[in-house]
């Protein structure tokens, strides 16, 4: 008898054992980004066919029946377009927990709201809610924050502007906005003012809700600073960890072009500070309601998915930026180390078709305050062809030597850079390696066709 | 009296000129597109876009979201009709029809349509020695815009190596008739000063999964109005250029 018991309790313990040590490990030594699996969720189909229920409650005498059939429309169409785009998470590991947290602040509203998360893959830190009770959270939000309490108050924030109609208001305002004042100058500083006024009133609305829920409404003010700086931001040069000679690059003067763009209106800096003094002294509460380790689960998949985003929307430098951040905590995370090789590959590609300036103007748009990642660009806009190619070659050809029996996307890079820059002839030899290690990959047609 | 017929003849060619339909094509294509040794046969078509967009009388420019998605069945019809008149399969991927365990569709096709998409608007076709060609009508170059590889076993999957991107974007502008048409040429001019004047631009972009390139890539617009007859002649036409 005791002897069966003793052999449950060792089966037990290296069935957990070997539970724990992959989901522990998994970040450390590799990632696998999310990809679209199983069926289509039941309320995300519904949006996709454009079949949402637009309510509109807010009785406005001005607005016509056709206008706000129009709404309907115009919110219904523009919610199929976005989740037709592929860029909206189902199935994932990060939406429970998140709906999870909206479930409990829902609780405490006087009045039952339907309110819908969605995770999408924008790396912007933004959240959106639409009319229909669709609320959308970019994963580049979830990878900024630091506690259960920061996203607390975003989704109490976001509700509170469904809650209060604004994205109705706001569409009734775009409509009769050419009747308020004459000149198109007013009309933008009127549409400023509103939209600031709308902002605090969320914010008013989401720190009643969080105090309720319990959770510390300190928040409001962390997650107002993380809006306009990016909190992955070093002074360090990330560029020396690519390669020696780059330590040179710091001497570059960046200012010029940190100034060049200008951040959004909905994070520009006078709003935020606005909002922020309006904000009342801190209460007490808690960080976390639900789960420690869940956020923390959540918030290390949401950094990774920012990098295979932002690498998916060509973002390369911001990709590059991200990888090399990360890779300060994993440093022999293959995912990262490929995606560095690959960002690398498609800036020298950009740079060689001589469209790399019209790349970074694309993304010119900094998604926050980040003087490292300023730094990169500046980097690429300045180097030259060749310094970049030795720059690039040794790197890539590093990792390929290291990984090229675990990592697919470094050996196809390495034999698309070797293809670039000497032609097929030198870069057979990795190709072949590809068809040999990785025979049914998603690049084997593409391989099988350079060879022919 | 010959100085006046020719100035009657001269204004005749003037009006038949202002009121005739005009447009612009443009056209690159790699040399290897539809070269003897590959003929396309079969094309799949993601999602075909159809556009709808009134500037009223105060420069307000809406999108007729309702109007749009019903022309959208339409050119559906068209693109498929006209390719297999010109001997092309077309398998169309209509997200109309998508059902609850198409996740194919978001794991594949809507990551391809975007990846294509932006390469043809972040990158050029290429010429010799990576220069980028001066802007003509047709153009023939050595490489086309770089799309990601791991597309290429899409290729076996769909039977063929060729994705594409169609679309219409139609623009009406608010009426703006000329006032010389109606004073020199009545019946002309009562006709344009009441009908508003219209855009329209017909785009396709095709990629060849297998050698992660965009292929083929072409924009027309017709100044008069997306009907069914006037899309049926710029899509046949399209069509006849590709298999060319």
């Amino acid at each position: 008898m005791k002897i069966k018991i003793y052999k449950r309790l060792i089966i037990s313990f290296f069935i957990l054992l070997y539970g724990i040590i992959p989901a522990f490990s998994q970040l450390t030594d590799n990632y696998t980004p999310i990809e679209p699996k199983g069926k289509i969720p039941e309320r995300f189909f519904q949006s996709l066919k454009g079949k949402t229920s637009v309510k509109i409650v807010v009785e406005d005498e001005q607005l016509s029946k056709r206008q706000k059939r129009e709404f309907k429309t115009t919110t219904q169409f523009a919610l199929q377009e976005l989740f037709l785009s592929g860029d909206i998470y189902y199935n994932d590991p990060c939406t429970p927990y998140v709906r999870q947290i909206t479930k409990n602040l829902l609780k405490h509203l006087p009045e039952s709201a339907e309110v819908d998360v969605f995770i999408s893959r924008f790396v912007s830190p933004n959240a959106a809610v639409w009319q229909d009770g669709t609320l959308i959270l970019n994963i580049g939000l979830l990878a900024q924050l630091e506690n259960e309490a920061q996203l607390a108050f975003v989704i109490a924030h976001e509700i509170g502007h469904h809650q209060l109609h604004h994205p109705f208001r706001q569409y009734i305002r775009t409509q009769q906005l050419s009747n308020i004042q004459k000149r198109t100058l007013d009309n933008l500083k009127a549409q400023v003012a509103y939209n600031r006024q709308n902002e605090q009133d969320a914010d008013a609305f989401a720190l009643d809700l969080l105090a309720k829920a319990g959770y510390t409404t300190n928040s409001a003010h962390e997650v107002l600073n993380l809006l306009t700086r990016d909190r992955f931001d070093t002074n360090e040069n990330l560029l020396k960890d690519l390669h020696p000679s780059l330590g040179a690059c710091k001497e570059i003067d960046i200012a010029p072009i940190l100034n060049e763009g200008s951040v959004k209106s909905h994070f520009a800096p006078n709003m935020i500070a606005q909002r922020q003094e309006r904000l009342p002294d801190t209460q007490d509460g808690q960080l976390f309601l639900l789960s420690n380790q869940n956020f923390k689960r959540m918030n290390d998949i949401a950094q990774f998915e920012v990098i295979e985003n932002a690498y998916r929307g060509a973002d390369y430098t911001f990709c590059l930026y991200r990888s090399l951040v990360l890779k300060k905590e994993y440093p022999n995370n293959i995912y990262l180390k490929s995606k560095i090789a690959e960002s690398l590959f498609q800036l020298y590609l950009y740079k060689k078709r001589d469209r790399l300036l019209q790349l970074l103007r694309h993304h010119k748009q900094p998604h926050y305050s980040a003087e490292a990642h300023e730094k990169i660009i500046c980097y690429m806009k300045r180097i030259d062809e060749n310094a970049f190619r030795q720059m690039a070659e040794q790197l890539i050809l590093q990792y390929y030597k290291s990984l090229k029996e675990q990592s697919e996307s470094i050996v196809i890079t390495q034999a698309k850079f070797t293809e670039l820059v000497y032609g097929i002839d030198k870069a057979r030899p990795y190709f072949d390696h590809y068809l040999e290690y990785y025979k049914g990959g998603k690049h084997t047609q593409y391989v099988k066709k350079r060879l022919e | 009296m010959k100085t006046s017929q020719g100035f009657l003849l001269f204004v005749l060619l003037f009006l038949l000129l202002q009121t005739s339909c005009r447009g612009t094509l443009h056209i690159d294509r790699t040399k290897n597109f539809n070269s003897k040794t590959t003929d396309i046969e079969k094309l799949v078509c993601l999602d075909p876009d159809f556009e709808l967009l009134m500037t009223s009388g105060k420069k307000r420019t809406q999108r007729k979201i309702k109007r749009a998605s019903a022309k959208e069945i339409q050119l559906n019809n068209t693109l498929f009709r006209n390719a297999q008149k010109n001997g092309i399969a077309i398998e169309m991927i209509d997200t109309e029809r998508l059902n609850i365990s198409d996740t194919p569709y978001f794991r594949d096709l809507a990551p391809l349509k975007r990846e294509i998409l932006q390469a043809s608007f972040l990158q050029d076709f290429i010429n010799k020695k990576g220069k980028i060609p001066e802007k003509q009508i047709f153009n023939r170059h050595e490489s086309g815009p770089v799309i990601g590889s791991q597309f290429s076993h899409l290729a076996q999957q769909y039977k063929t190596p060729y994705f594409s991107i169609h679309g219409v974007t139609s623009h009406r502008k608010p009426v703006r008739g000329k006032l010389i048409l109606l004073v020199t040429a009545p019946p002309l001019g009562v006709a344009s000063f009441f009908s508003p004047e219209v855009d329209t631009y017909y785009y396709t972009i095709i990629a060849n999964v297998e050698t992660a390139e965009i292929v083929y890539r072409e924009i027309r617009r017709v100044d008069a109005p997306a009907s069914d007859t006037n899309l049926n002649a710029v899509i046949y036409d399209s069509f006849k250029i590709i298999k060319k």
